[in-house]
């Protein structure tokens, strides 16, 4: 078979493309040229036999009619068919799907390689940045963490408060440690002026600790009857008070502002 | 003076085949192109020294057949795109090539011991052919395979190797005084 198509093709054409070409080159009449040429030419005149994938693209599609445009019934043929060994020999669509099949596995390996690279790229990337997340979530959402945060917040505030000592700070201390001599106060030391604060300072500390009543305990305890009767028992209030923080602190009138940001608030 | 642009060669079912391509199969154009141009391919592919060139044939014809669609130009167009593709398969072969490890296997060849037999002589005839490009360089070996064993003309070839058809025939008209003076060198040395 493969002979005759040879013969075919190379006796017709024989000798008039290399005449062409020593023309054009203006060696028409080198005779030494010539035989070589013709010997190079040579190499085209065997026909290989057609392997099994080029022998399955050279069978006709079955079964299509003759309107079906060309194009159409290609495409239909190239998209994933199984490959299966018995399809090559088989005619029709799926010895073509299996030829085109190996065709694109054979062809696309430099994109594939290029894709599989940027795969692999941005796989590491997303994988990092998800871990990096997910650690960052675990460490905020630690009890034991935030607690620790929590007192390490609270020493540094007190140490500031006790070292820096200043006026801004004293009032938060104070308040937490009046309610609870206030009260004794009227069981040890009957005197007067504790007693008529005694009422005062238990609402005081109800108001500290029950958020949700210090509305209506305001309404019930004018602020300016508080007022009064401090001003007028400095000698006793300070005692109290003042001890633990100023202890050699004369700035006494200093300090009976101290109770008064808790009532009011 | 101009080229045929259609061999004269081919067979009248397969003129008639790539005169209106429109409704036609696809499977009939690729038999009518293999069977028109893969002696060419072979011997182009032998030409340029490729390895297993019998398999790059097989390789370059299934590349062709997806285009098969879009193809234009009839027969010229479908010689030029196959040649296209074996051209870019040879380049590839050679970039292959260059990467690997060269390796210093025997060659019987070059084995002044050994004298070749009677049935290489008969047998390698082709090899021979092919050898007689083998000093040349590579533009002036490219040039000849295309013109000569694929049979394309100027332009084809000044597309396929990206030049000028100016470049092209001052490539080939070089390439043949190289050929001639390779080859008369060799007569003479083997005279001596």
């Amino acid at each position: 078979m493969s002979d005759t198509a040879g013969s075919r093709n190379y006796g017709s054409r024989d000798g008039a493309g290399v005449d062409q070409l020593l023309l054009e080159a203006g060696m028409n009449d080198d005779g030494a040229l010539r035989p070589m040429l013709l010997d190079l030419q040579a190499l085209a005149a065997e026909q290989p036999a057609p392997s099994d994938a080029v022998a399955a693209l050279m069978i006709p599609a079955m079964g299509q009619t003759a309107d079906q445009p060309a194009a159409a019934r290609h495409l239909a043929a190239v998209p994933g068919t199984a490959v299966f060994p018995e399809a090559v020999a088989a005619p029709g669509m799926g010895a073509r799907a299996a030829a085109t099949d190996g065709l694109t596995a054979g062809t696309d390996e430099l994109a594939a390689r290029r894709r599989a690279k940027r795969r692999v790229t941005l796989t590491a990337l997303s994988v990092a940045v998800s871990l990096g997340a997910g650690g960052a979530v675990a460490v905020a959402s630690d009890q034991g963490l935030r607690d620790s945060i929590g007192h390490v917040n609270q020493a540094v505030t007190s140490f500031v408060a006790a070292v820096g000592g200043g006026p801004a700070h004293a009032p938060v201390q104070t308040p937490a440690q009046t309610p609870v001599p206030v009260p004794a106060a009227p069981a040890t030391v009957p005197t007067a002026p504790p007693v008529t604060h005694a009422p005062t300072a238990p609402s005081g500390s109800d108001a500290r600790q029950n958020p949700q009543r210090p509305p209506s305990d305001p309404a019930a305890v004018p602020l300016p009857d508080l007022r009064s009767p401090v001003t007028a028992d400095v000698p006793a209030v300070p005692e109290v008070t003042g001890v633990p923080l100023n202890g050699q602190g004369l700035p006494l009138p200093a300090t009976p502002p101290v109770p008064l940001p808790v009532p009011g608030r | 003076m101009e080229e045929p642009v259609v061999p004269d060669t081919l067979a009248d079912e397969d003129i008639d085949i790539f005169a209106d391509t429109a409704g036609t199969d696809p499977a009939v154009l690729f038999s009518a192109v293999y069977r028109t141009f893969s002696g060419a391919v072979l011997g182009y592919l032998r030409a340029r020294g490729v390895d297993d060139p019998e398999a790059v044939t097989q390789d370059v014809f299934l590349a062709f057949f997806p285009k098969v669609d879009g193809l234009t130009g009839g027969l010229p167009g479908a010689k030029s795109l196959l040649f296209s593709i074996a051209h870019a398969r040879m380049v590839d072969h050679y970039r292959r090539l260059e990467r690997r490890p060269g390796l210093a296997s025997y060659d019987p060849l070059q084995d002044s011991r050994s004298t070749a037999s009677a049935e290489d002589q008969v047998l390698g005839q082709n090899g021979g052919a092919a050898a007689l490009l083998e000093g040349l360089a590579d533009d002036h070996r490219e040039v000849l395979a295309l013109r000569v064993v694929a049979d394309l003309s100027i332009e084809q070839v000044a597309v396929i190797m990206g030049k000028s058809q100016g470049a092209i025939k001052q490539l080939q008209r070089r390439a043949l005084q190289n050929l001639k003076d390779q080859t008369l060198r060799r007569n003479q040395a083997h005279h001596e």
